[in-house]
């Protein structure tokens, strides 16, 4: 099992009832992970797969107000602003928006690497390079922990670090003494089905190399329990059949 | 997380026979139709009554309830003027689709449930001429509006209440499943058809809209995702968003369960047993103050000022409020807290907490404990502050501020301890140096910030700066005690417009080494006068300055702008000065009084006893 240690000073794992005055889970979301693992290294060749998640630190909440915009940027919009000769002016499509973060954060991603069928390297290739890469500081983009705004810095995980008490922390006693939190439905990742006419266009990877598709994304949600102090076990069988991991 | 905890209080109240039935809501209906078994027009009478605080409002009855946008919706039995009779202002051609569709709707619901003074309902409807009806039976009140809800009696009966009412309204609301988002619910896991909109608003948040507002919901492209729309990018099935709405709203309209303060609504609840009314004690703490004092002076004779705070104490007090005759409070069970702000139509969740009722009994009682503070007068003994006293304390006026997140910083540390924010110790410093003057309430929270930060500002645990300390290790505590007793010299020998403490508050509670020797200096021409007018005073005056003057060797006097926690230790040595020498006044005269009252008695010739013989 391949660790990362990441951390940054905010993070806001948006949870998707929350989505507009955005509250964070208290939590890493393995999607979250995954994201940070893909900006480190990725290729078709394999999936990433977050076994496990350890926090660090304590969760400290913090409340911000932050100035965001209304509407998603796309290359439509981008396409008509040119031909327009305008451009995006974000004054008139402000919004004030409240949101619940999370301050002073570590953890230690814990994650496989997984080949996909058409793959015809060795594993060893792959786990080597993003050993590699990630002592070296290389990344592909600049990682974030939830939102862009927040960026994150990783590392290869030292010894003394080691999961605190959340489960203490945020659960008490009870939970302490049970050993266990249920931190309640979290969302996985997003599972995409192609389908002719759906809802997303994205880039879909296979033998016969990377091809553009229409298809649809379910969000899939799991029972998170933090273990052990403050250890995420993300359930094996949600990689299984269909898929999920992301695109 | 708070969704899940949500659905199942709405499980436990419904469980428990409490819950509202299926898509039925509190609501304001004022006028009421009464109708015969034949179908023939009764009456119609006004529910509007004074209320107690003299303001006219109509009876409020469970009934039910939708949530509508352009589109014509009518409620079963119980709708307004517009809907029931077609009556209004507005278009008369969608006036009219209205009134059909209500009546189509009380067709249906005759049909369905097969009861006959549903069926007179509709009977009466459908012969109706609504503008005779308005001008025989409503123009003559001036109360009346288009607006109005009307329901409907037959034979005393309101419908509404019918449980075969009750169960048609549930059918007709339950949406079908054809066209629904079949997707995973964030809340239980199951994999089922989703709502499209949340089909209970939730009221009751302060400041936001009056016909309530939504938990879950994305109006504008950057808040959907994956090409997912609306509320589709949280999916959660229509009868889990009916419930968490509905528990919010119960829990929103209940004043025990509830708190609105600083522009923060918060919403109670545990998962089992009776809920303690966090909300008012947090609101207004004088039930555990009288509590406290009460059992203070049943287990001493000594005055309570003597006394030190004992969060034992605290929660004792809390427990004997939470749990009244007949409520079974439950230590063990988990407690939930919601802070929540408005934001347009949507709400914003500020802060979430879930810890259990026997912690936050603890955390609440070291809250209380904290504000402890040395009495100014007699009517400071003891008392403790609600909310909005401690936040209004650090702001001129706190209702044209925006008090949001320092309210749920307090709330925060009151329920689950923590630090208080380093930005109440910078408001609380510019409202001494505003005001010139150190109140008890600021006093109270300075001291709570500083001790809950007590690791990070090197606080010493064993002194808890409640009352006055002569030999607390700080230069600049000692600055703020020797402005008051420099203060109190100046008041002994003259009554001066501005004081010593109007001129020089601000300029010793941040850079006393400036100012420091100028103030000395002066006050030797006080000293000088007192002590040929009053020798007494003067050496009693001259010890005190001499007391203080010892803690203050010049090294430790810092000769740069004092910092934040200097700042505020300032002003509570100048705060328990001025408190030890208010009590020592009180006490004189106390002691001059009990004189005369003695003298009065033992002497029956002075104009007193000859009274008292009168």
């Amino acid at each position: 099992m391949l660790k990362l240690k990441v951390w940054s000073d905010f993070a806001c794992f948006t949870r998707p009832e929350n989505k507009v005055e955005r509250v964070s889970y208290d939590v890493m979301t393995p999607s979250a992970a995954r994201g940070v693992l893909e900006a480190i290294f990725w290729k078709p060749e394999f999936q990433w797969q977050v076994r496990e998640i350890h926090v660090l630190k304590e969760v400290r909440r913090h409340s911000i107000l932050r100035n965001e915009v209304n509407t998603l940027a796309s290359a439509k919009a981008a396409q008509k602003w040119a031909k327009d000769g305008g451009g995006f002016d974000a004054e008139d499509d402000r919004a004030q928006r409240n949101a619940l973060i999370l301050r002073d954060v570590a953890y230690v991603i814990c994650a496989d690497i997984v080949l996909r069928p058409h793959t015809t390297d060795p594993l060893a290739k792959y786990t080597e390079m993003f050993q590699r890469r990630v002592e070296k500081g290389q990344a592909f983009h600049q990682p974030y922990l939830g939102t862009r705004e927040f960026t994150a810095f990783f590392s290869p995980p030292e010894a003394t670090d080691t999961p605190a008490n959340v489960v203490r922390q945020l659960g008490g006693e009870y939970a302490e003494r049970a050993g266990e939190l249920d931190l309640g439905p979290m969302l996985f990742d997003l599972r995409f089905e192609e389908v002719r006419k759906g809802r997303v266009k994205y880039r879909a990877h296979g033998e016969g190399g990377p091809r553009w598709v229409q298809g649809n994304a379910q969000p899939v949600f799991f029972d998170a329990k933090l273990r052990h102090g403050g250890v995420l076990h993300v359930p094996a069988e949600l990689y299984a059949p269909t898929g999920g991991g992301g695109a | 997380m708070i969704l899940k905890e949500l659905v199942a209080y709405a499980d436990r109240l419904e469980r428990e026979g409490k819950a509202l039935p299926f898509m039925y809501a509190p609501q304001s209906i004022k006028w009421l139709v009464d109708i015969r078994q034949d179908g023939t027009f009764r009456s119609v009478t006004s529910t509007y009554a004074e209320s107690n605080s003299k303001k006219k409002t109509a009876k409020v009855f469970n009934a039910p309830n939708v949530v509508r946008g352009v589109d014509i919706k009518p409620k079963i039995l119980a709708d307004k003027a517009e809907f029931v009779f077609g009556l209004g202002d507005g278009n008369q051609e969608r006036l009219a689709r209205q009134r059909e569709a209500f009546l189509q709707l009380v067709r249906d619901c005759a049909a369905q449930t097969g009861r006959d003074d549903v069926r007179a309902v509709a009977t009466w409807l459908s012969g109706l001429d609504p503008q005779a009806f308005h001008a025989e039976h409503l123009a003559k009140y001036d109360d009346y509006t288009s607006a109005d809800q009307f329901a409907f009696m037959v034979d005393g009966n309101v419908l509404i209440h019918l449980p075969e009412v009750q169960a048609f309204w549930a059918k007709v609301c339950t949406p079908t499943e054809e066209d629904a988002f079949v997707a995973q619910s964030l809340i239980s896991g199951d994999t089922g058809p989703t709502m499209s909109i949340e089909p209970v608003k939730i009221k009751g948040i302060f400041g936001g809209q009056t016909a309530g507002m939504n938990y879950i919901s994305a109006n504008a492209s950057a808040f959907e995702s994956y090409g997912l729309r609306s509320s589709a990018i949280a999916p959660v099935t229509f009868d889990e968003a009916r419930k968490y709405a509905t528990a919010m709203n119960t829990l929103l309209a209940d004043w025990n369960t509830s708190l609105s303060v600083g522009g923060v609504t918060y919403a109670f609840w545990t998962s089992e047993g009776g809920i303690p009314p966090v909300g008012p004690v947090l609101r207004d703490p004088e039930a555990v103050e009288q509590t406290v004092k009460r059992g203070r002076l049943a287990s001493i004779t000594a005055p309570p000022k003597a006394v030190q705070a004992d969060p034992a104490e605290f929660r004792d007090a809390l427990q004997s409020i939470f749990e009244p005759p007949g409520v079974k409070i439950s230590n063990e069970a988990a407690f939930f807290s919601l802070g929540m702000t408005p934001s347009g139509s949507r709400i914003a969740v500020r802060t979430h907490l879930k810890s259990t009722v026997g912690a936050t009994t603890q955390r609440l009682a070291q809250y209380f404990a904290r504000q402890d503070m040395a009495p100014m007068t007699e009517e400071h003994v003891g008392k403790l502050y609600g909310l909005y006293v401690l936040i209004g304390a650090m702001y001129r006026d706190p209702k044209k501020e925006k008090t949001e997140a320092d309210t749920d910083a307090l709330v925060r540390f009151a329920l689950a301890g923590g630090p208080l924010p380093h930005s109440f110790l910078q408001r609380l410093a510019a409202r001494n140096r505003a005001e010139k003057a150190v109140t008890r309430p600021r006093a109270a929270l300075t001291k709570m910030v500083l001790l809950s930060r007590a690791k990070e500002f090197q606080m010493d645990e064993h002194k808890d700066l409640t009352h006055l300390d002569d030999s607390y290790p700080s230069a600049a505590y000692h600055l703020g005690r020797l402005l008051a007793v420099l203060d109190d010299i100046q008041h002994a020998v003259m009554r001066a417009n501005t004081t010593l403490v109007d001129r020089f508050y601000g300029s010793m509670s941040t850079t006393p080494y400036a100012v420091m020797g100028r103030l000395i200096q002066g006050s030797q021409a006080h000293l000088q006068k007192l002590r040929k007018e009053n020798k007494f005073r003067h050496d009693e005056k001259q010890d005190l300055l001499q007391s203080v003057m010892v803690k203050l060797q010049p090294r430790d006097v810092p000769q740069r702008p004092l910092t934040i926690k200097e700042q505020a230790l300032f002003s509570l040595g100048f705060y328990h000065q001025k408190a030890a020498l208010a009590e020592q006044m009180r006490e004189r005269q106390k002691a001059a009084h009990d004189r005369k009252l003695q003298q009065a008695s033992s002497d029956p010739t002075t104009p007193e006893g000859d009274k008292d013989h009168d």
